[in-house]
Parts: structure tokens; C-alpha cells; sequence
């Protein structure tokens, strides 16, 4: 196990789960305790100074009582792929500066929904009788979808169940290096396995206790080795001083060591934020200069650069990309039709035309 | 508490009395000549209480400002409560927040300062449970540390707060800088006479453009471009503070400032009837243009209509 957990919380209706067992079972040294104690410590843990660095080596194993798939909450006034999300658990062990959750998640714990069959079942059903076309599902949008896998192995799980779905794809998106899991699992062509990359510096300084950038792309390399589909999120972009040198030399290597064509996608985009991320992120980690570039509040309230700088930026990142692979699928996330057009050349006037842009990819 | 059993009742003179000591320090910015005539009316009813904190010298625990009202009278006793010296300081400001928070509100100001030293005497939780409940601040989330972290400013600063001509973000941006920055900021803030928005919009952006070039906050008041302007008294205060925003503006946003004057540009080389406004898209966005039309009768819009109209320009082939 990677990553630090100091206490396990365990909710009583989750402590007879066979997943909650494994996990312990692999945590054999970490202490825990079952039944009410999740309000106190929230209470003790919501007073501190910095209430995330804390939760994050907290893990509480408990049931989701909820619908388990849902659409991703996306904006509004921009294009929006179409992605589902798959609620595997929530928080994260890692702690990027720029990371949305960090005020999204109301919770500073990391948490893990044990109740697996009623997961399954809820994706069986919905899947198997919605009549909805192609659906593209991911886990990695409240948590990372690997992070936890070492102690899980809920990924591999996945992996298999979609493998053997016509009309649906998974795709986990991480920042970890954990694939061991999932390399004897067959994909079937079913998994996109995506992994969120930046500059070397910003990766380096920015990303705490993720894998370094190298591990990412050497796991994608295995990964694709093994028959998965290759995905990566250049997410969020950066633009401090001379920014290019670095995205390219991560473009670069990640061309160096994985297969153009059998990457299902690329997607970018430029750093936006709700306004009160800056406030958060400040608190916590003192001021970060590039939450302090000349953001304007966009169209959904977040805060994002001027529409002629995320062009420019997309437009060079997008040529090198496809200096390296002409045909590479690329997106723009949470962007306007303008900035498509004006950036990458590609008519995208709605929702659907992404979404079937991007199903496309894996669909067949 | 034991502080009650432990009051001794005597007559002090004011000269031995600390006012300046900020040990139970309550800010109250509320003038104090209302205060003075009325003890120099009736004398002090409500006894103030101090404690000695070594032979002959005394701080104030309540009633401050019923004691700098007193000196000001030039009073030679005052009849006041002593607090042993053996009571601790938690005590002795538990004392002066009850006292105070029954008889007054907090203005943001004095929040800060009492957050900041409560924090510093209980345990978190203490305050948390017992203190902040009457402040009306959220334990938890981000503005507690915020309150802490200005309740620390300098005390211009705190008056302005108190006064209402500076917004807690703003200030909570001050006590980001350094001593002399944040106090060269509020000289140049009030020498433009800005309201609390602008002044905020001002302070936001200038911290911004600190943090993001890592060139401090005095060096960009004192830009050529700026004092340019703030030298200039051919103009007035409230257009050299219109000037210095659009400068600032400028330098945050300079794509945006760039876009809005093509946009000026291209405008300005149109016909612009009487009652015709056109827009670009929220902050250029996308290129979609919104025209308005108003007119103060449905004649006049129609006449607006018509004028348009045929000034449109006919389709090729048509």
C-alpha cells in the first residue's frame, strides 16, 4: 500500500461486507473501529486547520445507499461529453494543489463503498435496460479509480464486468501507477485505462503523493502491452511562463512509449475553477501564483482565462499532438463550440456531437 | 472560575493603570465622548475591574473604556474591582468577552482580534463549543482561520474594517503581505477614496498580480504608470482612481483589455443610430455580438426597426 491510512472507520451496516474483510485483511496493522464514530471524528477532523490533510489518511468503509451511476455533473453553457460516473467511493489519497474536490466533497475523508453487489446489480440493471445508446462510464471523477486498488481490487472487478458489455466502456482514470491488477484481466476492448499527466514541473510540484509523470507513462505502456486502450488527460493545463516545453516534453515522451493507435483519446483543458477552489487552495497551501493568472468568471460562473489564451494554448498543444500522431482523437473539456472551432478545427455545436465524437472511439 | 471569591474592592488612580496593555483587549470603536459626558455626569455606576499584574501596576479586565473616560476627566480615584495576579489570562478574557458580547455587538474587526486571541488562550474545541456560538462565526470552514489571520492586522487596518470601508476578503488578503505593504496599500487605497468594492477590486487584483509575477505590491503602486496618475492634481481624486483601476485592469487582464478596445475599434467604424446598443458576448467568450434596441415609445422602436432594415445589405444575387 502506497499511501498513508492512520485509522480505518467502519460503519456498522458495512462491517459484514466480504469487501470490507479484504481490506482490512490487507491493512492488517492499521487500527479500526466499527459503529458511530464517523460524526465525532468529522466533528474533531472539521475543526482542524486543514481539515483534508487529516482526512486523507482516513479511510471509512461504509455502503453508498444511493443510485450508484450518474451523470457527471459537467456545466453548463459548454460542451459536455456525455460521461457517466460510476460512484466507486469518494476523496482521494493524493493531494493536488489545483484539485476541484478539495471543495466539492463536503466529507475530508476517503471513502469506500463496500456494498459491491449492489453496485454491480445497479450498473447491470441500468445498463442491460436503459435503451440509451452507448454508454462511456468512469470512475475516476470524486475519487481516483486506482488509488485504492491495491487494497480493492474493485478496478479488476470492473474491467471484467465491462468486458463483456456491448454497449458500454469503462474508463479508470488515475494518477497512480497501479495496474498490477488489471494486466491479467482481458479489456476486451472495453476499457479506456487513462491516466491524468501534466509538465514534468507542474506533475513534480503540484501533485502530492501521486506517482511521478514517468511511472504514469511507463504503466500506460504496460498497460496498452496488455490490450488496454489508452487514454490521457492533460488536465488541468497550466500556463505559467514558457509552460509549452514542459506539456511538450510530455507529449513527447508519451509518443516515445505508447502507441499512437491505440490511444482512444486526448483530452485538454485549461485550468477553470469555482472562485471559492483559490480561497480553499490558499488556506492550505499559502498562495500559488498561477491561481493568481488573469482569470475571468466564465460563462458558468467558474473561473477560466481569456477564451484567446485557452485557444492559443490548445491550438499548440493540439499541433504537437498530432505532430506526433495525426490522427489522435482530441477533446476539449468543458470548452465552448468557439474555442473547438477556433482551436482544433472541429465543429462541435452540442453535448451530442461530443458525445458521439468520443464514443466513436470506442464504441467499435 | 474563582476569579469572584478573589476580587478585592479599592480606589485606584488612573495613573497606575496600563490602558495601553492589550492582555483582555475587546476593540470597541464607538466614540467616546458619549461615555465621557455621561460619567462626568453620574461618575462610573458599573466599577470597572483590573488586574494587578505586578506591585503597583494594573491592567484593565472590563470597563477600558469607562477608565480612559475617567482619565480624560482627569479623575485622581476610581473605585474598581482588583483581580489577583494568580488568575490566569484565560480567565481574565473569558471575563471581558462575556461581559462585552452581553452588552454590544462584534463589528468584523473586533471578531477578528478575539478570535484571534481566543484561539491563541483555549483549545479549539473550547472555542469552537463555547465562544463562537455568541460570535455567530461557523467553526468550521476556511473563515475562522481567515478572522485569526486579520484579527492580527495592524490597527488602521482594523479600524478601516470596523468601519465598514474595508471587506473581510480584502483584509484577509492584507494579512497576506507583509507589514509594510499592507499598510502602503491602504495609504494608496484611501488616497483614491475607493469605496469597500473598489477598494476590494483593487486589493484582489494588485495581491494577484504580487503572487503571479513575484514582484511585491509597493512596486507596482509605485509604477511610473501609476504615479503618473496619482500625481496628476489636475485631476480629481475620483477620476485619478478611475484612471488608476483602468491601468490595473490592464495589467491582470490584459487579453480582455485587448479584446474590449478591437471591439471599440470595429464598433466605432459602424453607423450607430440613436437607441442601438451592441454588445460583444460575456467576456468574449464566443464571437456572437447582442444588439439591443430602446426606444421610448413602440413608434420610435419601429422607426429604429425600419432604419436597420434598410440599411441591410442585400444577399449577393438577390
Amino acid at each position: 500500500m502506497r499511501f498513508p491510512i492512520d485509522r480505518i472507520l467502519i460503519d456498522e451496516d458495512a462491517r459484514d461486507e466480504p469487501l470490507t474483510e479484504e481490506i482490512l485483511g490487507r491493512l492488517p496493522h492499521v487500527p479500526y473501529g466499527v459503529g458511530n464514530q464517523f460524526s465525532v471524528l468529522c466533528r474533531e477532523l472539521a475543526l482542524e486547520r486543514d481539515p483534508l490533510a487529516g482526512g486523507k489518511r482516513i479511510l471509512r468503509l461504509m455502503r453508498h445507499k444511493g443510485a450508484f451511476l450518474k451523470p457527471c455533473p459537467g456545466t453548463r453553457n459548454y460542451v459536455c461529453c456525455g460521461l457517466e460516473i460510476l460512484h466507486i467511493g469518494q476523496g482521494c489519497p493524493m493531494d493536488c494543489t489545483y484539485c476541484a474536490l478539495q471543495v466539492y466533497l463536503n466529507r475530508p475523508v476517503i471513502e469506500v463503498f463496500v456494498n459491491l453487489d449492489d453496485l454491480l446489480r445497479d450498473l447491470k440493471e441500468s445498463v442491460a435496460h436503459s435503451g440509451r445508446g452507448f454508454r462511456r462510464i468512469c470512475t475516476g471523477e470524486f475519487t481516483d479509480s486506482l488509488a485504492l486498488e491495491p487494497l480493492t481490487g474493485l478496478s479488476a472487478r470492473l474491467v471484467s464486468f465491462f468486458s463483456y458489455l456491448e454497449n458500454a466502456s469503462l474508463e479508470l482514470k488515475t494518477k497512480t501507477d497501479f495496474i498490477e491488477s488489471l494486466l491479467d484481466v482481458d479489456p476486451r476492448g472495453r476499457t479506456v485505462l487513462s491516466f491524468s499527466v501534466n509538465s514534468p514541473a507542474i506533475a513534480a510540484r503540484e501533485e502530492f503523493r501521486a506517482a511521478a509523470l514517468d511511472r504514469r507513462i511507463a504503466a500506460a505502456s504496460r498497460a496498452q502491452e496488455r490490450g488496454y486502450r489508452i487514454g490521457f488527460h492533460f488536465d488541468p493545463i497550466i500556463p505559467e511562463t514558457d509552460w509549452s516545453t514542459g506539456y511538450f516534453r510530455t507529449i513527447d515522451e508519451i509518443f516515445r512509449r505508447v502507441d499512437g493507435s491505440g490511444i482512444a483519446w486526448i483530452s485538454l483543458g485549461v485550468l477553470r475553477f469555482v472562485p471559492h477552489l483559490k480561497d480553499a487552495v490558499t488556506s492550505r497551501f499559502g498562495p500559488l501564483p498561477y491561481f493568481h493568472d488573469g482569470f475571468l468568471s466564465g460563462l458558468d460562473g467558474k473561473s477560466r482565462l481569456h477564451s484567446d489564451r485557452r485557444i492559443a494554448i490548445y491550438r499548440l498543444m493540439a499541433e504537437r499532438i498530432r505532430s506526433r500522431h495525426k490522427d489522435c482523437r482530441i477533446y476539449l473539456c468543458m470548452e465552448s463550440p468557439y474555442v473547438w472551432e477556433k482551436s482544433l478545427g472541429i465543429s462541435m455545436g452540442s453535448n451530442d456531437d461530443l458525445r458521439t465524437y468520443l464514443d466513436d472511439a470506442v464504441a467499435a | 472560575m474563582t476569579w469572584l471569591d478573589h476580587i478585592r474592592w479599592t480606589d485606584l488612580e488612573p495613573a497606575h493603570m496600563d490602558l495601553e496593555d492589550r492582555t483582555y483587549y475587546i476593540p470597541c470603536r464607538s466614540d467616546l465622548q458619549g461615555l465621557v459626558r455621561s460619567i462626568r455626569q453620574v461618575g462610573i455606576l458599573s466599577p470597572p475591574l483590573l488586574q494587578e499584574r505586578s506591585p503597583g501596576r494594573f491592567i484593565p479586565v472590563i470597563g477600558r473604556r469607562r477608565l480612559m473616560a475617567a482619565r480624560s476627566l482627569e479623575f485622581t480615584r476610581v473605585h474598581a474591582g482588583v483581580l489577583p495576579e494568580t488568575v490566569l489570562e484565560q480567565e481574565g478574557f473569558a471575563l471581558a468577552f462575556w461581559d462585552n458580547i452581553a452588552t454590544r455587538p462584534f463589528d468584523v474587526g473586533a471578531t477578528a482580534v478575539v478570535v484571534r486571541r481566543l484561539l491563541d488562550l483555549f483549545p479549539r474545541i473550547t472555542v469552537a463549543d463555547l465562544f463562537l456560538p455568541s460570535l455567530g462565526v461557523q467553526p468550521e470552514g476556511p473563515r475562522l482561520e481567515r478572522l485569526r489571520a486579520i484579527g492580527g492586522l495592524e490597527e488602521p487596518i482594523l479600524a478601516v474594517l470596523s468601519a465598514g470601508k474595508l471587506l473581510e476578503k480584502s483584509a484577509a488578503l492584507m494579512a497576506l503581505l507583509k507589514p509594510e505593504e499592507r499598510l502602503g496599500l491602504l495609504d494608496f487605497t484611501e488616497s483614491l477614496g475607493l469605496n469597500a468594492n473598489k477598494r476590494a477590486e483593487v486589493i484582489e487584483r494588485l495581491f494577484d498580480l504580487s503572487v503571479l509575477h513575484g514582484k511585491g505590491v509597493l512596486e507596482w503602486i509605485t509604477d511610473e504608470r501609476i504615479s503618473a496618475v496619482t500625481g496628476n492634481h489636475e485631476l480629481s481624486v475620483p477620476e485619478r482612481a478611475a484612471k488608476v483601476r483602468e491601468i490595473i485592469k490592464a495589467w491582470k487582464f490584459p487579453e480582455l483589455v485587448r479584446s474590449e478596445q478591437a471591439f471599440g475599434s470595429w464598433l466605432a467604424r459602424l453607423p450607430q443610430p440613436d437607441g442601438v446598443v451592441v454588445r460583444p458576448s460575456t467576456r468574449f467568450e464566443a464571437e456572437r455580438c447582442k444588439m439591443e434596441l430602446s426606444g421610448l415609445s413602440r413608434e420610435e422602436v419601429e422607426r429604429i426597426i425600419r432604419m436597420i432594415g434598410e440599411g441591410r445589405p442585400r444577399k449577393t444575387g438577390a
